[in-house]
């Protein structure tokens, strides 16, 4: 195994550049786009790149410690802007590019919102979304895009390393959600330190270990998982641009035959879709059996997911035991739990009767009536720690369902710009807002406590896609109720609206009220609705103080339509309702 | 969007107008491949050739008779 102590490092720059000076001829980055070929990038040449950068946002005028927007697509200059930036001792947060398939005139003015919002010192794009950036009336940001100070007559200042205080900021990863809802998580230099460390023990990871990652660095999963841990561990790291995987998704399992890739990050609807995609003509020479663990993470896994996924490609040398199941948030750096085929037993069956009515995961069998299954998110990872709990706060035993809780040394310091009561939850548990069970050191993730719908690793608040209501007339705000619906055939959540009207407008009516929301919910979110129910206004389910109840609108809404809520949205928790 | 009684016409937008995701659009184009051997390039999946009903017939089309032998 690689020998990496994190205490050994001041800084998250430092791993790179002792990688640099030991091995500066290494590959380090492979970044493929669109064929098999691919721009690759020694340890030397990344430090090399990152050292220019972080000079020439100096003569920008970004100074350690502030923070830099940073809205690039996938590919070279991203990735050479993120090490510069840190290597220049700011903090980046990336902000996901759009791809060819998704709207692009909006972005400039919502990248600017977003740099605005996290008060960042400087953002960072490309010349054509700074062409059309809003006027910075009342904005001090910087705004830097390519050709940066210097770069055209190759003028540089000297790159000093620093090496500043490891509790200060390294990274500030924001979740998805309007103004407002978004959440930006603060990384200390030591905890991604702490995350790589722990990272390399868990996988067991060997110098010659390659990654695959198709995962965009807007994700977590895709920055740390898929680049940072790679270049700081010493791997190679083959990166896939989302954008070419999502249109070929099979690419990343031919990475993993070209590169002899061992590990590799996924999520579970992504696995579908490269079911849904190969042909057979893609299979006939694949060959995955240099692959050792591919962590499944970013959304609740399923069983049924799985064992299509391998079934699909047994052929090639996939095997159930490379499959790793992870439990992970922003907040811990990435990983939290994950699971070890080794030590871990992947499903575990339930009765569903007494899980809704107790709270308690007792064990069934395969084909008992009622019987569910969840999926092994395996053992908190080194110097993590999860407990369940009640909503007094009380560690609850094996197998009782309660909030998950967990602390570790890569957990995040607070949220930016929100009081610190807000971060880590009293004597350093983060509260993390979803329901679990253990079975001895094992986790299983079994639902949520908050109305958080998540589609494909993305959040997605409810209470944002209801509040475009009033902008569609015709639709009564105060009846139009948004959930997630768990969907096995797409392997994620799909996104339901259910709009109360009364009297019912005529069918005619209903499909163009339905065009204009879908419409909207499209343009403001880039959310596309899975189906939208127009009812009787009575039909809307309220709690006791008048609020839209969103899970007792989902079980009525399926219990219409002849169908029971999926094992990660049975009713666990009472609720105000 | 799976309500077959949702009226479509050729030129609503598919997309941007929130009836498929872009997962549904590449599910598309993979049957459009196997069914009809038509493959549109990677380069030419996007939104101006694909967003509504119209667009995404006359792209397929131009690249089946692209294929016919002169």
């Amino acid at each position: 195994m690689i020998l990496f102590d994190a205490d050994h490092y001041c800084s998250l720059a430092e791993p790179l550049q002792q990688r640099a000076r030991k091995n500066p001829d290494a590959p380090a980055v492979a970044l493929l786009h669109n064929s098999r070929s691919a721009r690759i990038l020694s340890a030397g040449e990344l430090d090399q790149a990152a050292r220019r950068y972080a000079s020439r946002l100096k003569l920008s005028g970004v100074g350690a410690g502030e923070m830099v927007a940073v809205g690039l697509p996938h590919g070279e200059d991203l990735l050479t802007a993120f090490w510069g930036i840190i290597y220049a001792g700011a903090v980046p947060s990336i902000f996901a590019y759009p791809g060819p398939l998704m709207q692009r005139h909006a972005y400039a003015g919502r990248l600017h919102d977003f740099a605005r919002e996290c008060a960042a010192r400087a953002l960072i794009t490309t010349p054509e979304a700074a062409a059309t950036m809003p006027d910075g009336s009342g904005n001090s940001c910087l705004l830097i895009h390519r050709p940066l100070p210097g770069e055209e007559d190759n003028r540089t200042e000297p790159y000093e390393t620093s090496c500043p205080d490891r509790e200060t900021p390294t990274y500030i990863q924001f979740t998805s959600g309007t103004t407002g809802r978004r959440k930006g998580a603060i990384l200390s230099h030591r905890a991604v330190l702490e995350f790589v460390q722990s990272t390399i023990t868990v996988l067991d990871s060997r110098s010659e270990d390659v990654m695959v990652s198709w995962m965009p660095f807007s994700h977590d999963f895709g920055l740390f998982g898929g680049m940072v841990f790679p270049v700081c561990a010493g791997h190679l790291t083959v990166l896939i641009s989302p954008h070419h995987w999502l249109r070929r998704p099979i690419i990343m399992l031919e990475a993993i035959h070209d590169y002899r890739g061992t590990f590799c990050l996924n999520t579970n609807s992504a696995l579908l879709h490269m079911v849904g995609c190969a042909m057979d003509s893609d299979l006939a020479d694949l060959n995955l059996r240099s692959l050792r663990t591919m962590i499944i993470g970013a959304e609740p896994v399923l069983l049924p997911s799985l064992e299509r996924f391998t079934e699909k490609f047994t052929a090639s040398g996939l095997e159930r035991r490379m499959l790793a199941p992870a439990y992970g948030m922003a907040e811990n750096t990435l990983t939290v739990s994950i699971f070890d085929h080794e030590r871990d037993t992947l499903a575990d069956w339930v009765d569903s009767q007494a899980l809704t009515t107790h709270g308690r995961a007792m064990p069934a069998q395969p084909g008992d009536p009622g019987a569910i299954v969840y999926v092994n998110c395996g053992q908190a990872t080194p110097e993590t720690r999860i407990t369940i709990r009640d909503d007094s706060g009380e560690c609850l035993p094996e197998r009782e369902v309660g909030e998950i809780f967990f602390t570790s040394l890569s957990m995040f310091s607070g949220y930016q710009g929100r009081a610190k009561t807000r971060g880590p939850a009293s004597e350093g548990w983060h509260a993390t807002g979803d329901l679990g069970y253990m079975v001895g050191a094992n986790l299983f993730v079994c639902g949520r406590k908050t109305d958080l719908i998540i589609v494909g690793g993305r959040n997605i608040h409810p209470e944002d896609l209801e509040a475009v209501a009033p902008g569609i007339s015709g639709l009564d705000p105060a009846n139009t109720v948004a959930f997630g619906v768990m969907d096995e055939d797409i392997g994620t959540e799909s996104v339901i609206m259910v709009c109360g009207l009364s009297p019912l407008p005529a069918p005619a009516e209903r499909f163009s009220l339905e065009k204009a929301l879908r419409q909207l919910i499209y343009q403001t979110f880039e959310v596309t609705l899975g189906d939208v129910r127009f009812v009787p206004r009575k039909w809307i389910e309220r709690t006791s103080n008048g609020k839209l109840a969103r899970h007792r609108n989902r079980e009525k809404y399926l219990r219409e339509l002849g169908r029971s809520p999926a094992p990660s949205q049975l009713p666990l928790q009472k609720k105000d309702d | 969007l799976k309500n077959p009684d949702y009226p479509l016409d050729v030129d609503d937008s598919l997309i941007t107008g929130g009836v498929i995701d872009s997962y549904s659009l590449v599910n598309i184009a993979v049957f459009v491949e196997s069914e009809f051997g038509v493959k549109i390039p990677d380069t030419d999946l996007n939104l101006d050739n694909m967003d509504t009903i119209g667009r995404m017939t006359a792209r397929i089309l131009k690249e089946m008779r692209s294929d016919d032998p002169v």
